[in-house]
C-alpha cells in the first residue's frame, strides 16, 4: 500500500496515501504507542457522514493560517498536523456555541444524556450555565411514528439518520431540507420539499436513524413507566423474556466493554427488578427453528412457494409487505420468536400453573424497535388475547435499571427460570445474521439424513458480509442458501429472486446490517467508537462465544421444547401449532 | 429466627474487596483469574473506573531493565528511602516483582508505552537502579474493563465501615451502607480485602481520598499498624488550585529572583521537609511570595513532569489530555497558571501503616491489606516516583493469588446476627442524636491546629502532647455527632476514623525520641540525632484488650540484613544470619 510520511503532535508517522486527515491520525493514533491522537467529530460516521461540517472535526497545517477540516483535507507527503492547541480549543468552542444555541438541551429530561455525544464535547470544551432555548420558540415533538419521537429543537442536522435510512437501508423515507442549522428533516416524498410529519412516510420501523443519532432527537417511544405500573400492580403476573442479542449489548450501557456477554448478570438484573418469571427468548427460536425448519422439509417436499424466507425480523416483514408484497407468499408463516413466547406463555404456561391469560403480562426486551410495531399487528394473537404487552427496548431496559438503581456490573451471574428460560446455543445465535439459518440448518439437516452433524459450526454463513450465499448437499439434493442484512442489501438480492435470476431454496433476511446485535433498539454507538471497531462483528462474537459454551447446542434437543410439544402442542406443524405459533401477512 | 436479610441488604460472595482503585481491581482480577469459580465483588464507595489515587497520578510506573539489579535498588532504598526502617528481606522481594506487575497490568488491557517490537518500553531513571514506563493515566478504567470481562463483580456507591468476625476472630464480611439512599448493606465472604487507601484526613485533597475507613476497621478487629510515625510530609503546590507542582521542587524562587530552591535543598531528587522549612523561612523573613519558574527545567524537573520523557516512553496522549482539561478548567474559572505559577507548600499526613506480610495480609485471618493502605506498613517504606501506581498492581498480584487459595480452600460462616446488628446500630448512631455537633467541627479543629509546619513536619515533646490533647477533647464530641442523611451520616464515621489514625500517628511519634527518615522525616527537635543505639525498632500499634491504644517496639532484625548503618553491631541474643 502507498504511504506518505506525515508529522502528526510532533510524531513522524508513515500512513495510507489519498486518507484524509481524520483517517491518518486514527492510523497513526494506532502506530504509535505512546500517543493517542484524537480528532474530535460530532456529524462525522463511519459508512454514513463522510464529511463533517460541524466545525469541532478541524486541525492546523502548517503553512495554512486557518484551521482546516479534518475529514475532507486528504494527507500529503510531509503535512505538519497538530490536533490540539489553543487556537483549535477556541475554533472548536466557536462552533460547538453555534450548535448548542439551536438545541434544545434539556440534559436533564433527555434520555441521551450521558451518552450524547454533544454533551461530552461541551463538556470537554468548558461550557457551562448556557442559557438554553426559549420555550416559545420551541416546536412540537414529532410522535406520529409509530415507534419513536423525533424531536426537532435537539436535531443538530448531522445527516446521519438521513444517510442511515438511504444509504444503509436503501429507503430514503427521510431527506433534509435547507441548509446549514437552519435545516429541516422530513419525509422524502414531501410535496412542499419542506419538513412534514415524520409519520408520512412508509418506514419499516427498524430504527436504524435511532441508533446512529448522536443527540436525543431520535428516541424509541418509552414504555418504561407502563412496565413499571405492571410490575408494581399486584393483581399482574409479570413474565420478561430476553432476546438472545440483549445479552451481547446490554453491558455497554453500564460501561461494560464492547462484547462481553452478560447472560447470567441480565438475569439476574430482571429478578432484582421484581419480574414474577424471568424467561429467555432462546427458547422461542428454538421453537421458531423446529416450526421453520418443519415449513422448510415440507415447502421442499410438497412444492411449496421457495426460497422460504425467514419471518423473524418485523423490520424486514413490513419491508416486504410494503415494497414486495408479491414475495409475501415467501415468507415463512412463522411469527417472530417473542411472539412465539407469548402465545406460548399465554396459553401453556398459563394453563400449566393456572392463572389467567388476561392476568398474565408479557413484556419482551428486544434489541428492536420494530418489535414494538410487531405487537400492534394483526394476527399476533395466538392465545386470543395479545401474545406480548409490551417491547421494551436494549436501552429502555439499562433506563430501567437504572431508576431501580440495579447495578447490572454487581450482579452475581444466574440463570433463567425453568420451564420457559431454557435456550439452545441455536437458539442464541439468532442474534447475529446468519444465525437463523445456521440453527435451522443443525435441525434441518440431521432431520433429513437422520445422522447427527459432525460440525455444529456453518462458518459460510458466518460474519458480517451483507449477503452471503452457500449451498448444502442434503442426501443427495443441493440446498441453496443465501443470507443477507440491511435492507438496502435485501433489495439487491429481492429484485433478482423477483426476475428469477437466483434458484434459492431458502434465505434468511435481517433488517439491520450484522442482525439485531446491531438492531435499532441496542446500545448506541458514538461515532469514534464506530470508527475504529465493527461493532456487529464484537457483538456477534459474544454470541458466537455464548453458543460454543453451551451443552445443547441444537434446537431439538431441548428439553423444554420436546416437553412443550409433548405435552401441549403435539407434532411440529400441527394445528395447535399452528394457531398459537404461525401468522399472516398482507399488502400494504 | 432472626434473618441478616431484616438487617439490609444482603450481598454473598466467595471474596469481598472494598474499594475499587487500581490495588483493588488487580486483586480482583488475580483472584478471579487463579480460581474463575470464585465469586468476587468489589465495592467502591464512589465510581469504580474514576475511583482511587491511579487516574490522578504522574502517569509514570516504576519498572526494572534487564541490567538493572534488584538488590541494588533495595540496598539504595534502605539508605535513601526507609532510612534502616525497612523490612529489607520483604523489600528485595518485592522489588524483584517490579516486572511483573508491568507485564500483569499488559495482560489486562492497561496501557502502555512499548518498544517497536511490542515489548513494554521501560526507561532508565537518572540513578540507573530502576526504571520508569509510561502508563495512561486512564488505568482503572482499562482494569474496570478487563475485570468485567472475566466475570468480577462491581458495586459502586457503597462506603463499608465495619467488618464482621466469626467467633475466632477471622473477618468474613463487612457492613456499611448506600451512599444515595443510606440502605444498610451486608457482604458476607470467605475472604475481605481492604484496598481502601490510606487516611488523609481531608486536608490534601486532589488524589487522595481516603479517611482512614479501612485502616480503622481493620483496627477493629485486631490488625497492626506499623511506621506509623513516619506519615508526615510537605508537597508544593499551586496556590491558585492546591494541585502538585510536578517536578518543581528544584525551581522555586523568591520575590528577589534567587533560586531558594538551590540554597535550601540543591539538586535535590525529591521534594523534601528540609526544603519547606527553607520555604518558611523565606516567607517569614519577607521574601515571599515564591514562585515556580516553568520556563526553563532542569533534568530533574523534565524528567518528573514528564516533558523530558514525550517520544521515550511517557504518554503524550495524557499530556495532551491534561492540556485540554486545563485549557477548559481555565474557560470555566478563569484560573491561568501559566509558566511562573504562584506555589506554596502544602503539609499532609498520610495514613498508609496497615500492616502487612508478603502476601499482603494482614495479621487478622481472613483480612487482606493491598494497595496503599498498607505502603508504609509492609516492606517498603519509602518513596519511589511511580511505585504508586506499581505498588497497586503488585500488592493485587499477591493479595489475589493469596486469597483465591484461601478462599477456595474455605468454607463459608454465616455472620452472627447480633454482631450484624450491633454494629449497623452503632453506624446509624449518629442520625438518632438529641445532640447537634457536626463532624466539620472534628475535620475543621484536625486542619486547623494540627496542619501547620510546626505541628506536622518539625515536632517536639510539647507540640505532640499539645495534639494528643486536642485529640483526647475531639475524640469527646465523636459520640456527639449528628447526621441527617447519608452524606454526613458518612462523615461521621469518616471523621471518627480519622481522629483515629491521626492519634496513631501522634501517639508513635511521641515514643520516637529519635530524628529519622528521608521524605517521611520525623523530626524531633528535641531528639534532633538519628538514634541507631536505641532506635532500630518498629513501632507496632494496636487496640488493646480493654479498647485502649498499645503501642509496643519490635527489634528490626538487622542481623538478616544486608545493608546496616555504620558502627552497628548485633544486640546480645542474636547471631550473624546474613553474612554467614
Amino acid at each position: 500500500m502507498d504511504t506518505v510520511k506525515i508529522i502528526i503532535d510532533g510524531a513522524e508517522v508513515a500512513v495510507t496515501k489519498g486518507a484524509t486527515i481524520l483517517e491518518a491520525s486514527r492510523e497513526a493514533d494506532a502506530k504509535l504507542f505512546n500517543m493517542e491522537i484524537i480528532i474530535p467529530t460530532l456529524y462525522y460516521y463511519k459508512g454514513l457522514v463522510d464529511v463533517d461540517e460541524s466545525g469541532v472535526c478541524v486541525v492546523e497545517v502548517a503553512g495554512y493560517d486557518a484551521p482546516v477540516n479534518a475529514s475532507e483535507t486528504v494527507v500529503e507527503e510531509g503535512m505538519v498536523i497538530t490536533t490540539n492547541s489553543p487556537k483549535l480549543f477556541g475554533a472548536r468552542r466557536e462552533a460547538l456555541a453555534k450548535i448548542l444555541a439551536v438545541h434544545h438541551h434539556d440534559c436533564i429530561n433527555c434520555t441521551r444524556s450521558a451518552h450524547c455525544e454533544l454533551q461530552e464535547l461541551l463538556h470537554t470544551h468548558g461550557f457551562k450555565n448556557e442559557t438554553s432555548l426559549p420555550e416559545d420558540q420551541l416546536l412540537p415533538l414529532d410522535y406520529s411514528n409509530p415507534v419513536f419521537v423525533r424531536d426537532p429543537n435537539k436535531c443538530i442536522r448531522c445527516g446521519r439518520c438521513v444517510a442511515a435510512c438511504g444509504k444503509i437501508q436503501g429507503i430514503g423515507a427521510i431527506s433534509t431540507f435547507g441548509e446549514g442549522l437552519s435545516a429541516q428533516v422530513g419525509p422524502n416524498d414531501s410535496p412542499f420539499k419542506c419538513a412534514m410529519k415524520i409519520g408520512a412516510v412508509a418506514c419499516t420501523n427498524c430504527g436504524q436513524c435511532l441508533s446512529v443519532c448522536p443527540v436525543g432527537a431520535l428516541v424509541e417511544k418509552d414504555c418504561t413507566d407502563d412496565v413499571f405500573a405492571a410490575i408494581a400492580d399486584p393483581d399482574k403476573f409479570v413474565v420478561v423474556q430476553a432476546a438472545p442479542a440483549v445479552r451481547a449489548a446490554l453491558g455497554e450501557e453500564f460501561d461494560f466493554p464492547m462484547g462481553v456477554d452478560v447472560e447470567g448478570r441480565l438475569a439476574a438484573a430482571l429478578r432484582e427488578l421484581g419480574f414474577d418469571k424471568v424467561f429467555d427468548t432462546v427458547l422461542s427460536a428454538d421453537l421458531t427453528v423446529m416450526e421453520e425448519s418443519n415449513e422448510l422439509l415440507e415447502r421442499l417436499e410438497n412444492g411449496g412457494s421457495l426460497p422460504l424466507i425467514t419471518s423473524c425480523c418485523p423490520g424486514w416483514v413490513k419491508y416486504c409487505e410494503t415494497y414486495y408484497p408479491d414475495l409475501n407468499r415467501h415468507l415463512s408463516s412463522c411469527k417472530s420468536p417473542h411472539q412465539m413466547f407469548g402465545a406460548v406463555t399465554k396459553s401453556y404456561y398459563a394453563e400449566k400453573m393456572g392463572i389467567p391469560k388476561e392476568k398474565l403480562v408479557v413484556v419482551s426486551v428486544m434489541p428492536c424497535t420494530a418489535k414494538k410495531f410487531e405487537i400492534t399487528r394483526e394476527d399476533e394473537c395466538g392465545a386470543g388475547v395479545p401474545d406480548v404487552d409490551y417491547v421494551v427496548t436494549t436501552r429502555e431496559l439499562a433506563r430501567m435499571l437504572n431508576k431501580a438503581e440495579v447495578q447490572l456490573r454487581a450482579m452475581p451471574s444466574e440463570a433463567f427460570d425453568e420451564p420457559l428460560g431454557l435456550g439452545t446455543g441455536a437458539g442464541v445465535i439468532f442474534g447475529a445474521t446468519g444465525g437463523v439459518m445456521e440453527a435451522a440448518l443443525r435441525t434441518a439437516v440431521e432431520k433429513v439424513t437422520g445422522k447427527p452433524l459432525e460440525t455444529l459450526e456453518f462458518t459460510d454463513i458466518r460474519g458480517v458480509q451483507g449477503i452471503k450465499e452457500a449451498s448444502y448437499e442434503l442426501n443427495g439434493k443441493t440446498l441453496k442458501v443465501a443470507v443477507v442484512s440491511g435492507l438496502a442489501n435485501a433489495k439487491k438480492l429481492l429484485d433478482k429472486v423477483r426476475s428469477g435470476k437466483v434458484d434459492y431454496q431458502f434465505i434468511e433476511i435481517m433488517a439491520c446490517p450484522g442482525g439485531c446485535v446491531n438492531g435499532g433498539g441496542q446500545p448506541p454507538v458514538a461515532a469514534a467508537k464506530a470508527a475504529v471497531c465493527d461493532v456487529k462483528a464484537v457483538r456477534a462474537e459474544a454470541l458466537y462465544r455464548n453458543d460454543a459454551g453451551k451443552a445443547i447446542r441444537k434446537a431439538h434437543e431441548n428439553p423444554a421444547v420436546m416437553e412443550l410439544y409433548r405435552e401441549y402442542l403435539g407434532e411440529v406443524g400441527s394445528e395447535k401449532a399452528h394457531t398459537l405459533l404461525h401468522t399472516t401477512y398482507k399488502v400494504r | 429466627m432472626a434473618n441478616l436479610k431484616d438487617l439490609g441488604k444482603v450481598y454473598t460472595s466467595d471474596i469481598l474487596i472494598i474499594g475499587g482503585g487500581i490495588a483493588g481491581l488487580c486483586t480482583a482480577i488475580k483472584a478471579k483469574e487463579t480460581n474463575p469459580a470464585l465469586d468476587v465483588l468489589v465495592v467502591d464507595k464512589g465510581s469504580i473506573g474514576y475511583a482511587g489515587q491511579s487516574g490522578k497520578a504522574g502517569n509514570g510506573i516504576t519498572g526494572r531493565l534487564p541490567h538493572q539489579n534488584p538488590q541494588a535498588m533495595a540496598d539504595y532504598l534502605v539508605v535513601n528511602g526507609g532510612d534502616y526502617m525497612n523490612d529489607q528481606e520483604f523489600l528485595l522481594d518485592y522489588v524483584s516483582t517490579n516486572q511483573e506487575s508491568l507485564e500483569f497490568l499488559d495482560h489486562c488491557g492497561v496501557k502502555l508505552s512499548k518498544n517497536e517490537d511490542g515489548s513494554i518500553r521501560v526507561f532508565p531513571m537518572p540513578n540507573d537502579l530502576w526504571g520508569c514506563a509510561g502508563i495512561e493515566l486512564g488505568s482503572c478504567f482499562s482494569l474496570r474493563d478487563y475485570a468485567l470481562k472475566v466475570g468480577v463483580r462491581l458495586l459502586d456507591r457503597v462506603q463499608l465501615f465495619e467488618l464482621l468476625t466469626d467467633k475466632a476472630g477471622a473477618v468474613i464480611g463487612a457492613i456499611g451502607f448506600d451512599c444515595d439512599k443510606m440502605k444498610c448493606q451486608i457482604f458476607k465472604a470467605k475472604a475481605v480485602a481492604v484496598a481502601t487507601d490510606g487516611c488523609y484526613f481531608k486536608k490534601v485533597g486532589g488524589m487522595f481520598c481516603g479517611y482512614g475507613n479501612g485502616i480503622a476497621s481493620a483496627y477493629r478487629v485486631g490488625a497492626l499498624m506499623r511506621n506509623a510515625e513516619f506519615s508526615c510530609s510537605v508537597e508544593l503546590v499551586h496556590k491558585a488550585n492546591n494541585e502538585a507542582v510536578y517536578g518543581g521542587f528544584n525551581l522555586v524562587h523568591n520575590k528577589d529572583g534567587v533560586n531558594v530552591s538551590q540554597v535550601y535543598a540543591p539538586n535535590a531528587e525529591e521534594t523534601t521537609p528540609d526544603l519547606h522549612i527553607g520555604l518558611w523561612k523565606e516567607v517569614q523573613e519577607g521574601r515571599g511570595p515564591l514562585y515556580c519558574d516553568l520556563r526553563v527545567l532542569d533534568d530533574m524537573s523534565a524528567h518528573i513532569g514528564g516533558m523530558g520523557h514525550v517520544n521515550d516512553g511517557r504518554m503524550m496522549a495524557d499530556k495532551l489530555r491534561w492540556i485540554g482539561i486545563e485549557m477548559a478548567k481555565a474557560a470555566q474559572t478563569g484560573i491561568q497558571l501559566g509558566q511562573t505559577p504562584e506555589v506554596t507548600s502544602r503539609m499532609y499526613i498520610q495514613g498508609e501503616f496497615l500492616r502487612a506480610d508478603r502476601e499482603f495480609k494482614t495479621n487478622v485471618e481472613g483480612l487482606w491489606a493491598p494497595g496503599k493502605i498498607s505502603y508504609q506498613g509492609s516492606a517498603y517504606w519509602g518513596w519511589v516516583r511511580g511505585d504508586g501506581l506499581g505498588n497497586g498492581a503488585q500488592c493485587g498480584m499477591r493479595a489475589g493469588a493469596s486469597m483465591a487459595k484461601f478462599a477456595t480452600e474455605k468454607a463459608a460462616v454465616e455472620p452472627d446476627y447480633e454482631q450484624v446488628k450491633a454494629l449497623k446500630d452503632k453506624i446509624y448512631a449518629p442520625l438518632n442524636r438529641p445532640t447537634t455537633r457536626k463532624p466539620k467541627e472534628v475535620f475543621d479543629a484536625m486542619e486547623q491546629v494540627v496542619f501547620h509546619l510546626d505541628n506536622v513536619i518539625v515536632k517536639s515533646e510539647k507540640s505532640i502532647q499539645a495534639i494528643l490533647d486536642m485529640i483526647e477533647e475531639l475524640k469527646k464530641v465523636i459520640p456527639e455527632l449528628t447526621a441527617e442523611d447519608a452524606h454526613t451520616l458518612a462523615k461521621c464515621h469518616d471523621a471518627a476514623d480519622s481522629l483515629l489514625c491521626l492519634e496513631i500517628v501522634f501517639r508513635a511519634a511521641q515514643m520516637r525520641k529519635e530524628t529519622r527518615g528521608c521524605v517521611y522525616r520525623h523530626i524531633r527537635t528535641d531528639y534532633p540525632e538519628r538514634d541507631n543505639k536505641n532506635w532500630l525498632k518498629w513501632i507496632n500499634v494496636k487496640q488493646g484488650e480493654n479498647g485502649s491504644m498499645e503501642l509496643f517496639t519490635e527489634d528490626i532484625p538487622m542481623w538478616r540484613y544486608p545493608v546496616r548503618p555504620e558502627g552497628y553491631e548485633i544486640p546480645e541474643g542474636h547471631a550473624e544470619e546474613y553474612y554467614v
